[in-house]
């Protein structure tokens, strides 16, 4: 897989990355680490659930680990999400903002998935 | 010494794989790294590694324990202290990061985090801290040597009691192993014992003292090399209750723990769990648990070492036999301890025994104490106390007062030589407050008094001083002086009281002094009676104290008094009127007041007069005293009087109306006595008598 290519295609300069990220076959063994990560699975069962404490966790860390790797796109949605999620309180939130954003996530790293793998 | 190649080691706790990795690839080629996903696992691994982890690289949001939980444990346990520790966080809240840096965290850094930052982040926190580490083990170090010392002196001491019980040295020291040994057990296992590090120690070290009672008892008993005799047995367990008396009797350090410690081991480490031990019979828990311990590790060591008595058993042997209850009865909870460091306790024992290098040192040293060759002190500090000693003779020797220095801890005082001529005592006088000592010089009031100043003083306000009287070394009493400091120690809470210093002078010819010109001031100079301003002060008191007893003011003067200055000269004036004066002192009687108010006039206040017959009839003799011829010149008196309360209650009234009686007397002749009436009209008392 061409890292660079992969980032250019999700919107990210490459530049940036490799300053933050040094060496490339690191950068390629974080990606599969990345993957392997269960947090978004996590964030799926626990909104089906209407775990929202549980789903704001997945989120938030999901948020952490694409902005460690510079995946934008995902860090941004999974941001939004976090955000609405934070207030915690099944009363205060729509359920069905909450689907639009987690559809925003999913898509996002859906289309990631497919490029690394 | 550590080695500065030694890489030191971070814990990365982090839930997701992924951020651990990122932050163990950006610093695994300068520290190990530990990784832990969760808030549970990092404080497992803290638990077992907290002396070798430098740093934390904590993540916030995980399951199970947040990384505030985290922090919360840390502080409960005091981790926070010595290990830094820095969040890397995608939080950027400033509730959270507030939040982070109350819990005491170092550093925080957020997501996505630039490695460059990171590294150089955690290099200055890591150096930060081992500094701060290294001062401590610094502090360590010092602590371990101090011990160590100490832990030396007593094993010298003891081993020189050992030698003449016939064992070795090593017995005190396998006992103190063994006692140490015992200890750490039980502090692991019965928390209810209160077992820390210092009882650890101090009992330890105490340990080493519990047979000193052991030099009272003969030498054939002690080295007997067969079983004792029931009086034998008798006499020698007698050294329990002796080591303990000797160690009460201590001057000083009575109050130390280690001498309490040693107290109840010595008196106690033969009694028995169940009440059959000596001296005392105690029974379960009421031993001391220092003397049960003891107690336990002296039977083992008897059992498993040769003595002149017996030869030695195995440690299996031994530890069977006391758990047989062959040997005496012990705590089972003691019992325990011993089953589970029965295992290991002979090597232990071994192993914790200074090597023989260091043994043959011991018994060396305390040979040469033995045989009294004493270590010197120094030449130069010899030589310096010599001379401090010089000087204070010699400054004490010129002085007339008597220095001293009281010590509290011993209850004794001592003077400089000049104390011997003052007051004949000794310069070193013992038992000061305990018997009172000084009562042949010092009275007890003013001791008491003199007791209660020295203990109002303060570290603020220190000195204190004090007039008293003394009984001197031939017999008299005298004025002295005593002027003093005290001393204060300061340990950390309070400052203690420990000692006084200061100087005796004697102050009774100033006093004595100091008197009599007090008393010139109130005297008139030339007729020695009281002046006209003590006259006030004097009559004024009597008045105002004295509210019953009726009283008498008269005044009266020389009649034509310049005329006899001027016919025989102002010295014959002085003279007739030292004459008169001399008269009236002694026409009146003791408690009667005389004085000269004016250059010519003259009172005389009698208190206490019983009725006023009476007064007519003093003023006649008065008159009569008082009218006599001097060197052959003849003169006359006038006379004036008021009574008390009747014409007056005060000074000023009674002076005003006696005055106004003698102005009477002047204007009806002269010579004559008048007594004042407060109608206005006065009673001529009677005319003056014609000098014989």
């Amino acid at each position: 897989m061409d890292i660079q290519k992969f980032y250019e295609t999700i919107g990210v300069d490459y530049n940036l990355v490799l300053r933050r990220l040094l060496r490339e076959h690191l950068i390629d063994k974080y990606l599969h680490l990345f993957l392997k990560d269960n947090n978004f699975d996590r964030l799926g069962k626990a909104l089906e659930a209407r775990d929202y404490e549980e789903a704001f966790k997945a989120a938030h860390t999901l948020k952490g680990l694409s902005l460690n790797l510079e995946l934008t796109p995902l860090a941004e949605a999974a941001a939004e999400l976090s955000a609405y999620l934070r207030p915690l309180t099944a009363e205060t939130l729509d359920p069905d903002e909450v689907e639009k954003k987690y559809e925003k996530v999913k898509t996002e790293y859906e289309t990631i998935k497919n490029l690394i793998s | 010494m550590k080695s500065t190649v030694q890489k030191k080691t971070i814990l990365i706790v982090d839930d997701a794989e992924l951020n651990r990795c990122l932050l163990s690839d950006i610093l695994q080629d300068d520290y190990n790294i530990v990784e832990a996903c969760n808030g549970k696992e990092a404080i497992e691994i803290l638990k077992h590694n907290d002396a070798s982890i430098s740093l934390i690289l904590l993540d916030l949001i995980m399951p199970e324990m947040t990384g505030f939980d985290v922090l919360a444990l840390m502080q409960k346990n005091h981790w926070h202290e010595t290990i830094p520790v820095v969040i890397i966080s995608s939080e950027n809240s400033a509730e959270y990061i507030e939040k982070s840096y109350e819990y005491g965290v170092v550093d925080y850094i957020s997501r996505p985090f630039d490695p460059s930052i990171v590294t150089q982040r955690v290099k200055n926190t890591i150096i930060l801290y081992s500094k701060q580490k290294e001062l401590e083990s610094l502090i360590k170090e010092q602590v371990i040597e101090k011990e160590r010392n100490n832990a030396l002196m007593i094993n010298i001491l003891s081993t020189i009691v050992e030698f003449r019980n016939g064992e070795s040295g090593l017995h005190v020291i396998r006992i103190r192993i063994i006692t140490e040994i015992l200890m750490e057990a039980l502090r692991k296992r019965y928390q209810e014992y209160s077992m820390d590090e210092s009882h650890i120690a101090l009992i330890s070290n105490a340990a080493a003292l519990h047979d000193i009672g052991k030099n009272e008892i003969p030498e054939e008993i002690l080295n007997k090399p067969g079983k004792l005799t029931y009086e034998e047995f008798e006499i020698m367990k007698t050294h329990s209750a002796c080591g303990a008396e000797m160690l009460e009797n201590l001057r000083f350090g009575n109050d130390e723990e280690l001498v309490k410690y040693a107290r109840q081991i010595c008196r106690w480490h033969h009694e028995r769990w169940d009440g059959n031990g000596y001296p005392d019979h105690l029974k379960g828990d009421d031993i001391p648990i220092a003397a049960q311990i003891v107690s336990l590790a002296d039977v083992y060591d008897a059992l498993v070492s040769e003595r002149v008595y017996k030869p030695p058993y195995t440690h299996e042997q031994a530890i069977q036999m006391i758990l047989n209850g062959e040997c005496g009865m012990f705590n089972p909870k003691l019992i325990a301890c011993l089953k589970e460091v029965s295992g290991h306790l002979e090597q232990a024992v071994k192993l914790r025994s200074k090597d023989p290098g260091h043994l043959f040192d011991v018994n060396q040293l305390s040979r040469e104490i033995v045989q009294k060759k004493g270590v010197k002190l120094s030449d130069r500090t010899l030589f310096l106390l010599e001379q401090e000693r010089t000087k204070y003779q010699f400054l004490t020797s010129i002085t007339d007062e008597v220095l001293f220095e009281y010590d509290f801890s011993t209850d004794t005082i001592t003077f400089s030589d000049r104390c011997r001529d003052e007051f004949n005592i000794p310069t070193i006088v013992t038992e000061l407050f305990s018997h009172n000592n000084l009562r042949g010089i010092i009275d007890k009031e003013d001791f008491q008094k003199l007791t209660e100043l020295v203990y109002s003083a303060s570290p603020a306000s220190p000195t204190f001083q004090t007039q008293l009287i003394m009984t001197t070394s031939d017999g008299s009493k005298e004025w002295y002086e005593i002027v003093g400091r005290t001393l204060w120690s300061n340990d950390d809470q309070n400052e203690q009281l420990y000692s006084c210093v200061g100087r005796i002078a004697n102050i009774h010819r100033q006093t004595i002094e100091g008197r009599r010109l007090e008393e010139l001031a109130q005297k008139d100079s030339l007729t020695n009676l009281f002046n006209r301003d003590a006259a006030q002060k004097v009559v004024g008191h009597i008045l105002e104290t004295r509210n019953q007893a009726p009283g008498l003011m008269i005044l009266f003067d020389l009649d034509n008094f310049r005329e006899l200055n001027e016919n025989n000269g102002h010295l014959f004036g002085d003279q007739i009127l030292k004459h008169v004066a001399r008269l009236a002192e002694n026409n009146i009687r003791k408690m009667d007041i005389a004085a000269r108010v004016g250059g010519n006039e003259f009172m005389v206040y009698l208190h206490e007069v019983v009725s006023e017959e009476f007064m007519l009839m003093y003023c006649r003799m008065l008159s009569i005293a008082l009218k006599q011829c001097y060197q052959g010149t003849e003169y006359t008196i006038s006379i004036g009087a008021a009574a008390y309360p009747k014409d007056g209650t005060s000074y000023s009234e009674l002076f005003t109306h006696a005055g106004q009686a003698l102005y009477e007397s002047k204007h009806s002749g002269k010579n004559c006595c008048t007594i004042y009436r407060n109608d206005g009209t006065m009673q001529a008392a009677f005319e003056g008598a014609v000098p014989e």
